[in-house]
């Protein structure tokens, strides 16, 4: 394309130079042209001719001696005298000076001046006429070759004029064909581009609703799987309720009538039931905050408050694995802005996360700071860790790092995103730090201080499971 | 009383405006004491001469005199015209009309349009850097317009009324 267009410009340049060149050449032919009309050389030539007749005639007019005849006479004595100084001055000498017999027409008159001047200053005398005549007589031959040479002169303008309008005519076609060829490319190539716009467009359009049906097909169909995972979720926890319900009663009333590997199918039933119920909870609460129906009752909660009702519920599971875990720096923390409930499920979830991944033995502390209007968490364990690449993919739906220490853990995978999800709700930011070997540090940042009011939030926050929730569960 | 003499003296003055009227048009114009060097002929109301009113050198001289110092075709360089208007030439013989047919010695005539006469300062020129002209350089009179000081005069047009060897005027309706 670029090509094209180089090539379109040398054109353009190139026409457009010889159109300029053309018109130059054109206004030279037509000053010329104009020069030749200005000039009245001709004119002056045939009165000088004219001039000469009259001047004769009157002397022999004057031959008589009638005194009216010879002031006429004299009146043409000067009247021809006075045409030498039309052909000699002014625009005539530059053009009749170049005529062969200028010169000698000037030398004749110069001594037809110089003979009867003298005689004339004090009018013409009749016994003047015969020499003045004779004079007048010698006038005519150089007069004559004027006239012919000024003749000759004027046909060859004339073969040059026409020389001339042919030139310019053909100056014009050859104008008027290459403007036109540039036209006609010009044309062409505004058609070419007006095709190429049009195509592009065509293939623009084209894609942009492609894009507009996938981006719709996605939308209905993330729509439709979280309808379908809270239906889901509801009615399969309706007949788990029994299932859990009745087991437990078969324990506490029959468990006499059962010998020992019954009542261990009793209990299998009952965890596993236990456990299906967790997972079915989780699935509807990640549905939930996707479909942005989770209310939040923003308070001032104090964060010491918080971690330590959490610190309660994981003792049983940290005392199991001899894992100490350490509060620090909780006393002086200002209150968090958010939901108790909320916060409580944030902070269970990562302790447990915490030990969980714990070694036998290990540490797990809980580190509170505020800074600029916000308390940071940090929960650190010296756990197995992770990769930096596998963080993003803990923080995803239903996906787990799977390798021989992850295997033997329970869990959907849905842990972590619920709380990314629920931190950045209450307008947080959580970050995880990690080593494989070193353990996991979880940062939770939260608005500080106290809410006017207790306020209660319905977030619409879909967006914040990112990357977009996917239904993932046989993955 | 005072009534009565303002109406007289009104009166007085209408009578002498018409009267002076009167005596511009049909004032008597000299003839000529020298040889008659221009002759005007046609729609003119004064004449002194049967064949219309006659000027010589002295009559021409005697009129309101005005000089254009300009280039001409018929020079190399700009030169002194100095001779009366046009139209005071015109006004002198009562003349009125639309064209003027302006001859040469030579029996060249071209028209000069009234209308030139009073729209330019145009001088019948009888003398040339203050010298009378001759007739062997384009004398005795010669018209010239004030080409320099009116450049649109540069023309063809104008240089073909720019009548040299003036012998006479004739002042057509």
């Amino acid at each position: 394309m670029r090509r094209v267009v180089i090539g379109m410009i040398c054109v353009l340049g190139f026409a457009l130079a010889a159109v300029v060149g053309l018109k130059l050449l054109q206004t030279q032919h037509i000053t010329t042209l104009i020069g030749y009309s200005e000039d009245n050389a001709s004119w002056a030539v045939h009165q000088l001719g004219a001039e000469q007749l009259r001047f004769e005639t009157a002397l022999l007019r004057a031959k008589d001696g009638d005194p009216r005849a010879l002031d006429e006479a004299a009146l043409r004595y000067e009247t021809f005298a006075s045409r030498r100084s039309v052909l000699a001055d002014g625009v005539f000498r530059h053009k009749l000076e170049r005529l062969p017999p200028f010169g000698a027409l000037m030398t004749a008159f110069d001594r037809m001046l110089a003979a009867h001047d003298p005689m004339m200053a004090d009018g013409l005398q009749p016994d003047e006429i015969a020499p003045l005549l004779a004079a007048a007589s010698a006038m005519r031959g150089p007069v004559h070759d004027l006239v012919l040479a000024e003749n000759e002169l004027l046909n060859t303008v004339e073969a040059d004029t026409r020389t001339h309008i042919l030139i310019i005519r053909h100056i014009s076609l050859v104008t008027l064909l290459v403007l036109s060829v540039l036209l006609i490319s010009f044309a062409a190539y505004a058609l070419v581009m007006l095709r190429h716009a049009q195509n592009s467009e065509l293939a623009l359009r084209h894609s942009e609703n492609v894009l507009r049906s996938a981006l719709k097909e996605a939308q209905s169909a993330s729509a439709a799987k979280s309808v379908f995972l809270a239906n889901m979720s509801h009615e399969l926890r309706t007949p788990l309720n029994a299932v859990i319900g009745f087991s437990e009663f078969l324990e506490i009333s029959a468990a006499h009538k059962l010998d020992e590997r019954q009542r261990g199918y009793l209990c299998d039933i009952r965890t596993s039931g236990r456990h299906l119920l967790e997972v079915l909870s989780t699935i509807l609460e990640v549905s939930k905050l996707e479909a942005g129906k989770v209310e939040l009752h923003i308070d001032a909660v104090p964060a010491r408050m918080v971690i330590a009702e959490c610190l309660r519920m994981v003792s049983g599971k940290a005392k199991q694995k001899s894992i100490a875990i350490d509060s620090i720096g909780l006393e002086d923390l200002p209150p968090i802005q958010g939901d108790a409930t909320r916060l409580r499920q944030i902070f269970l979830n990562l302790l447990t996360n915490a030990v969980k991944y714990s070694n036998e033995g290990g540490q797990v502390r809980v580190v509170g700071a505020a800074e600029g209007g916000f308390v940071i968490m940090r929960i650190e364990d010296e756990g197995i860790g992770m990769k930096t690449a596998d963080i993003e993919t803990a923080l995803r739906p239903f996906e787990r790092i799977r390798n021989a220490e992850t295997a033997n853990q329970e869990g959907v995978g849905l842990g972590l995103t619920i709380v990314k999800t629920l931190v950045e709700i209450h307008n947080g930011r959580l970050e995880i730090d990690s080593e494989i070997g070193q353990g996991t540090t979880v940062s939770v940042c939260l608005p500080a201080g106290t809410p006017r009011a207790s306020i209660i939030e319905t977030t619409s926050h879909a967006a914040a499971l990112t990357p977009p929730f996917e239904l993932a569960v046989g993955r | 009383m005072q009534f009565m003499s303002r109406i007289v003296a009104a009166f007085a003055l209408i009578f002498s405006l018409s009267s002076w009227q009167a005596d511009a048009d049909s004032g008597a114009l000299p003839p000529p004491q020298g040889t008659p060097i221009l002759t005007m002929t046609g729609a003119i109301a004064k004449t002194n001469a049967d064949a219309g009113a006659q000027f010589d050198a002295a009559m021409i001289a005697a009129l309101p005199r005005h000089a254009i110092t300009t280039g001409t075709p018929w020079y190399d360089e700009p030169r002194t015209f100095e001779g009366p208007l046009l139209r005071d030439v015109l006004a002198a013989v009562g003349a009125s009309g639309k064209t003027l047919t302006v001859a040469a010695l030579n029996d060249y005539a071209s028209d000069v349009p009234f209308s030139d006469a009073l729209t330019y300062d145009v001088v019948i020129a009888d003398r040339i850097d203050g010298q009378p002209i001759p007739i062997r350089d384009r004398g005795p009179l010669f018209i010239i317009y004030p080409f320099d000081q009116v450049p649109a005069l540069k023309s063809e047009q104008y240089y073909q009324r720019s009548v040299w060897q003036v012998k006479s005027i004739k002042v057509q309706p």
